[in-house]
């Protein structure tokens, strides 16, 4: 007989502990009120548009700065995340261009 | 990094944490990079990082991103030569495990974030709510098979009491007493129950919690099950909350689908399982009995404690129900222990607590903070201050059972006992700032219409006396109001609050006895004066065009939606008040400022 713990241990997967970049839009019903979905939609398209095989882009809930909705935080393993707030489909469009391809943080589209 | 002679070191100021350590470095660190005259190459910045706090004081240095561990004063004089000035990582200082530093917050000074504790919101932006894998990784279910493989359900008991968790619904009954009382009475079947009925306006706390961390709650209940020997939960959420219900649905298959709800849980002979009951529109459905009665298919309303849930509940049958923040708090204290959660927060008032903050304040949202902050710190550090620099007026909490706090107890600590002495109460979480530009009679107006609206009508104090405390308020911003009403107001509030069935009556006064007690020159200039002193109330505002200064320019005129406004050009113009809907348009418009509002 298994002990929970052992049991537990086989469910886990192991963490995106890899390299990928990780964009997580921030979807709960505050995030979605202001526009999340689009901004959701946005990064998909571009990112598929600019050819980029191994970003995730997830949905989450409220990190709690409901009035800097739709955010999205993008993060990597080995670099500080970056949280960007305020965003629309143009934002999203430098975001992926600037940021994910060309790897330079927006400065001015974060929670300053 | 635009500059790549130049270097960043991040300093975790949590300054919510048992060990401020990286608080008191970051001043330091300042102060000796400019005795060496390095400020300028060295960049510092203030972060958050939960669940880092094992490495604390902790420091990043980027752009090589390196952590450093355990950095105190004495291990920071080498970092900051050798490595930020000098370019050479101080290799045994350094973090070797690969860390994910995706729960760290840069949010520049911190200061939204800083204060904060987030226990219940732990997953909350961080996970996908709708990820398994990712509920595991950040130890989910951990706290369940450490409960089922070492714990009895008296010491799991035991445990939640030792921590002092108290209701997170706004009742602050002792968590762990409630859960001995179900467990004790002898019964052949026992339920446990979520209260998701959310209801208090403007409160968003739970909606928030299981949007972003659904699984939380199915572990906490499952554990309570245990706890209590029950094999039946509810959720009963309210349907307003679509998202919640859809991701809260999910979450409940998936933890079937694993073996983690259901029969035979982690191959153990616990069987559990959690099913949805969705509310319908009904605030009163968010107290205890009404919930229990709706669920049962009965009309939701409530009926005489005692016998109290906890000894004849659902069906009868002995039921533990506890708020969605009560719950989130659970596989936190299993996993770190009473005494963990016991440290934090007050002698009466244990562990954090969750605030939904809005109205007239810069940074709106949600926050979680340990027990003890107080109110000044919430509005004007987290919150940071009053939108627009405008005049605090006061602090709503609570909600509709609630009081307006003023000025003079902004230094409050949020725990149970000190709100109520304050005049209000911790209630649900709802945290409404107000300014200057607020009526006060119009905000007990505003809760009565709530209340009133949302009474069931079973006892009498309540579906009457709600409805003539509304009757006065109304007649009092309408400018109808007269001197006996003042006294009337607080005589019926009494009787209402001593002699109604359930807490919405018992507490629906609340708002008029707090604004009476608090602002009471306001209701006086509304009765004597007929004037709104916020400029509130419709009725007795009049606009006015101040003959003196109107030059007859005709743009009032003009733009009036009602064409109340007569005068040829360049003569003085003067407004109907008969006809004046009072929208403002006039005031607007005039180049002069000679239209006042009064």
């Amino acid at each position: 007989m298994k002990t929970p713990t052992a049991i537990l241990a086989d469910l886990k997967k192991k963490s995106n502990n890899d390299g990928h970049y990780r964009v997580r839009v921030g979807m709960a019903t505050c995030g979605i009120s202001a526009g999340a979905e689009n901004v959701y939609k946005a990064f998909r398209s571009q990112i598929e548009n600019h050819g980029l095989k191994d970003v995730d882009v997830i949905s989450t809930g409220c990190v709690g700065r409901c009035d800097l909705e739709p955010m999205a935080e993008v993060t990597r393993v080995g670099e500080p995340p970056v949280l960007y707030v305020l965003l629309d489909e143009d934002k999203v469009k430098r975001i992926v261009e600037e940021h994910l391809v060309g790897g330079k943080v927006i400065e001015e589209f974060t929670a300053r | 990094m635009a500059d790549s002679n130049k270097r960043k070191v991040v300093v975790c100021c949590g300054t919510a944490c048992t060990d401020p350590g990286g608080k008191k470095l970051e001043p330091e660190i300042k102060r000796m990079l400019a005795e060496r005259g390095a400020e300028d190459r060295v960049e510092v910045e203030e972060a958050v990082a939960y669940g880092m706090c094992k490495n604390c004081p902790m420091v990043i240095v980027e752009p090589e991103h390196i952590i450093y561990s355990k950095i105190g004063l004495d291990r920071l004089e080498r970092v900051i030569d050798e490595h930020l000035i000098n370019g050479k990582p101080v290799e045994e200082f350094r973090v070797t495990e690969p860390v994910d530093t995706s729960n760290i917050r840069i949010l520049g000074n911190a200061d939204f974030f800083g204060k904060q504790v987030r226990i219940t919101l732990r997953n909350c932006g961080v996970i996908d709510p709708e990820s398994f894998d990712d509920y595991l990784n950040m130890r989910g279910y951990e706290a369940l098979a450490k409960v089922l493989e070492t714990m009895t359900p008296t010491q799991v008991i035991d445990e939640i009491e030792r921590s002092g968790l108290r209701g997170r619904g706004g009742g602050g009954y002792s968590t762990g007493l409630k859960w001995r009382q179900t467990a004790s009475v002898p019964a052949e079947k026992r339920y446990v129950i979520c209260n998701a009925d959310e209801g208090d306006p403007g409160a968003f706390m739970d909606r928030s919690a299981i949007e972003g961390d659904p699984f939380c709650l199915i572990e906490a209940m499952t554990i309570g099950g245990y706890a209590i020997g029950s094999d039946q939960g509810y959720i009963y959420v309210r349907a307003e909350y679509p998202l919640a219900i859809k991701r809260l649905r999910y979450a409940i298959n998936e933890a079937r689908e694993r073996g983690l709800l259901g029969s035979n849980i982690f191959g153990t002979d616990f069987s559990f399982d959690i099913d949805l009951r969705l509310g319908a529109g009904a605030f009163v459905c968010g107290e205890e009995t009404a919930l229990i009665a709706s669920i049962e298919g009965r009309r939701g309303m409530p009926r005489p404690r005692p016998p109290y849930p906890s000894n004849k509940g659902l069906w009868d049958c002995p039921t533990l129900i506890n708020n969605v923040e009560t719950w989130a708090n659970v596989p936190a204290i299993i996993l770190n222990g009473a005494d963990w959660f016991a440290n934090m927060g007050t002698e009466t008032s244990k562990g954090t607590k969750v605030f939904a903050l809005a109205g007239k304040i810069k940074n709106t949202g949600l926050v979680e903070v340990p027990m003890g902050t107080t109110l000044r710190e919430i509005i004007y550090d987290i919150g940071g201050g009053i939108r627009d620099d405008k005049k605090f007026k006061a602090v709503q909490t609570g909600g509709p059972s609630g009081g307006c706090i003023p000025e003079q107890y902004l230094d409050t600590p949020i725990d149970y006992e000190s709100l109520l002495k304050a005049g209000s109460m911790m209630g649900s979480g709802g945290m409404i700032v107000m300014d200057e530009d607020t009526c006060m009679v119009d905000v007990a107006k505003f809760f009565l219409t709530f209340t009133q609206d949302e009474s069931c009508g079973k006892c009498t104090p309540c579906r009457e006396g709600t409805k003539r405390l509304l009757e006065m308020l109304i007649r009092i911003t309408e400018g109808a109001g007269v001197p006996e009403d003042l006294p009337k107001l607080e005589k019926l509030s009494r009787h209402v609050k001593k002699a109604s069935l359930c807490g919405l009556g018992q507490s629906a006064p609340n708002p008029i006895l707090s604004t009476l007690q608090n602002f009471r020159e306001e209701y006086e200039a509304h009765i004597y004066d007929k004037h709104c002193p916020a400029g509130v109330c419709l009725a007795l505002l009049r606009y006015y065009i101040d003959p003196e200064k109107c030059v007859g320019c005709t743009l009032c005129a003009k733009v009036c939606p009602v064409k109340c406004i007569s005068g040829a050009p360049k003569e003085t113009h003067v407004i109907d008040q008969s006809l004046c809907i009072k929208c403002g348009e006039c005031k607007k418009k005039c180049p002069v400022k000679a239209i006042y509002r009064e």
